[in-house]
């Protein structure tokens, strides 16, 4: 367990800026048929001259449709997954299940992890109410979200765009990734740096219906630990 | 929920399941699975299992699967030796 | 000991701002308007939580509909989530007494706020900001989501009614202490000096307040373009682009262990501001603190701000020639720095206004008005 015994599962700033890279590019390698992340440069504030580069990562207009949901969370969490577009989707625009959905990853300097930030619309551009929202998530996420109202997902001001945003709380975060990568054989901190997003996005993705493509997972630098017992 | 019995023959992939952080060490820790199975029925097991109802799970390359992705496909990506292994955690934190 | 405030604790608690509440013209279906509602809003306080006090004055004249309460000030929506006190120091240039808001009780603008359904939603907003702030100072926020139901009602009850005893009371166990319950010393102590002494003696184990060496701060930039000389005259804020929000925890990583000063502080969050280095910066670091304590026996705001200033004078430089070394930038130039309704001298040592100036919520709020010309359409 080289790398992992002191790190907390934070990572800085910059970090975050190679993190959001190489997500992206493994994202578009993999995953090809969805829109692309990509890396919004935010002049954030107009009196700074020459400071690093402010951002925060971008997947807009990705479509997702709600079906119906019986039964136990995960016969239904596939109808969450993505339409690709289409000229077929085009044909049926306004198919009153179909919804979308922009997604920003937003580097939190408070806990310093990432930190989702995610708005909805119907197809006429109509932004999708708290109602629209819940139907649209996984059983599992929306059971979560009945019991912790207040802290696991709500509205907050989106911290680049001074509009309310749907945000899930990140208090959590660090410790979560910190196990996730307890055991990874890897003793470079650039490795996990590498992989850090890829990781973070396979939980989140699950709170909101954006599943994470497996090769992007299989990561050469992070080989399975484990030997036979 | 699948049927119990895969619809087509498929090969068994033996699930290990290793506790970490606080969470209790199971007395079955591994057990044999379809392929064919969906990653929700380890899932399912766990909770079961540990009378947990939020379980943080994932994969010891650092990731947690989507429910849906087939034991199968875990297995041909991250599989080891004939077995998959799978952590587990009783803290899935938001907050 | 924790349960005790300072005095300027105290005066900041107390803080109210003169509101002179209208309805919006909109929503007023009698004849004539009813008069404005005329309430202290407190410094600490939330707007939405005023609304019980603000209904009796016009719901006779409402039209039908349920309530969303909002409230607006030159056109511009309001924040909720931003205390009162930090929204009139950010937004009223030249202090307004009484503050003139609008007050709607229909038509919340849902893109532009963050929705507001009740009390609640101001609660954990706040117990949220709580949370943002343990984990920033403890690197974890367990204290806060351990805490039980009945402290974390206590504490938001003792916060709406303005009980300062009982709310230190119960945030003293949420260890929350950058500056230590004890007050000044420790934080020399254990925050600023001692990251350094400690580990040079071996105490490692310690478990001193700050173990992450970071202090919550909200900073409000707002520009006010060139050449203003008087803070009347600003045009009011229309556009919450204008402001920029820097949700940034003060990271210190000091060498030489000496005290920061609130200028030394505003430099670390604020690089850019600061390509030129002053020698004040030198000079103004090393105040005593044995002096300072005094300033802690002020009995109003004014003489709070008074006494800063003292401070000030007390150094080599005069005020004046604190404010004209502090401030010679190439482009953008601070005009002004505002905390809980003051606006201390810079070289007031930065402990100081932690401990003091903090809100509830443990982030340290201020506001900074800059001379830079918006030139990006936003």
């Amino acid at each position: 367990m080289g790398l992992c015994s002191s790190w907390d599962g934070t990572i800085s700033y910059s970090e975050f800026f190679d993190a959001a890279r190489a997500l992206s590019e493994k994202w578009k390698l993999s995953n090809s048929a969805c829109p692309p992340w990509t890396w919004i440069c935010c002049k954030k504030s107009f009196w700074v001259s020459s400071h690093e580069e402010q951002g925060y990562l971008s997947l807009e207009n990705f479509y997702c449709c709600s079906i119906s949901k019986e039964g136990p969370y995960h016969d239904q969490s596939q109808s969450f997954g993505e339409e690709p577009v289409d000229d077929a989707a085009l044909d049926d625009p306004c198919a009153p299940e179909v919804h979308q959905y922009d997604f920003h990853i937003v580097y939190s300097a408070s806990y310093r992890v990432p930190v989702l930030y995610f708005r909805g619309y119907h197809c006429d551009g109509q932004p999708l109410t708290v109602d629209d929202i819940e139907k649209g998530l996984p059983a599992n996420a929306l059971k979560t979200l009945k019991e912790s109202k207040w802290t696991f997902m709500t509205r907050e001001e989106h911290p680049y765009l001074n509009r309310p945003w749907y945000t899930l709380h990140a208090c959590g975060t660090s410790e979560w990734m910190k196990l996730m990568f307890s055991d990874s054989s890897s003793t470079q901190h650039g490795a996990v740096v590498e992989q850090y997003l890829v990781s973070w996005l396979s939980v989140v993705g699950q709170v909101v219906g954006l599943q994470v493509p497996l090769e992007m997972l299989k990561s050469s630098n992070l080989k399975p630990p484990f030997s036979s017992d | 929920m699948a049927a119990a019995e895969p619809s087509t023959p498929s090969r068994k992939v033996v699930v290990h399941l290793r506790a970490t952080g606080d969470a209790p060490i199971l007395k079955q820790a591994k057990f044999k699975i379809s392929g064919t199975d969906k990653f929700a029925k380890v899932i399912e097991f766990l909770r079961r299992q540990l009378h947990r109802d939020t379980l943080f799970v994932y994969i010891n390359s650092a990731f947690s699967p989507n429910p849906d992705e087939l034991i199968t496909d875990l297995y041909k990506n991250f599989g080891f030796d004939g077995k998959l292994v799978v952590n587990y955690a009783c803290s899935m934190a938001w907050g | 000991m924790g349960a005790v405030g300072s005095e300027a604790q105290k005066l900041v608690w107390e803080g109210t701002i003169p509101l002179e509440i209208r309805l919006h013209e909109s929503e007023i279906t009698t004849h004539p308007p009813p008069p404005p509602a005329l309430i202290l809003g407190p410094r600490l306080g939330y707007l939405p939580l005023l609304a019980q006090q603000v209904k009796p004055y016009f719901s006779d004249t409402l039209p039908p509909g349920a309530d969303t309460v909002w409230f607006e000030y030159k056109g511009l929506p309001l924040k909720w989530h931003i205390p009162i006190g930090v929204l009139f120091d950010l937004l009223c240039g030249e202090p307004e007494r009484p503050w003139n808001l609008t007050v709607h009780f229909r038509g919340y603008p849902t893109d532009l706020l963050s929705p507001c359904e009740d009390e609640d939603s101001v609660k954990w907003s706040f117990i949220n900001s709580l949370k943002e702030a343990a984990y920033i100072i403890n690197g974890n926020c367990k204290n806060i989501m351990n805490m039980s139901q009945s402290d974390q009602l206590d504490l938001w009850q003792s916060l709406v009614n303005g009980k300062i005893e009982s709310f230190l009371r119960i945030s003293s166990k949420l260890k929350l202490g950058i500056v230590g319950e004890e007050g000044y010393s420790t934080m020399t102590s254990c925050s600023i000096v001692s990251r350094q002494t400690r580990q040079t003696t071996g105490d490692v184990d310690t478990p001193g307040p700050n173990r992450t060496g970071r202090i919550p701060v909200r900073l409000y930039v707002r520009s006010v373009g060139d050449d203003v000389d008087d803070f009347g005259d600003i045009t009011p804020v229309d556009n919450w682009d204008e402001i920029s929000y820097v949700n940034r925890p003060l990271e210190f990583h000091d060498e030489d262990g000496k005290l920061l000063t609130l200028y030394d502080a505003l430099k670390i969050l604020l690089p850019e501001l600061f390509e030129v280095e002053p020698s004040i910066a030198q000079e103004s670091s090393r105040m005593d603190i044995e002096e300072l304590r005094t300033t802690e026996t002020t009995s109003n705001p004014q003489d709070l701000e008074n006494a800063i200033n003292s401070r000030c004078k007390e150094t080599k430089e005069t005020p004046d020639e604190c404010q004209s070394q502090c401030f010679p930038y190439r482009k953008t130039e601070i005009k002004l720095v505002r905390i809980q309704g003051i606006e201390p001298k810079l070289v007031i040592p930065f402990a100081w206004v932690v401990k003091n100036l903090t809100n509830p919520d443990h982030f340290l709020h201020i506001s900074v008005f800059v001379n830079a010309s918006l030139d990006q359409p936003t």
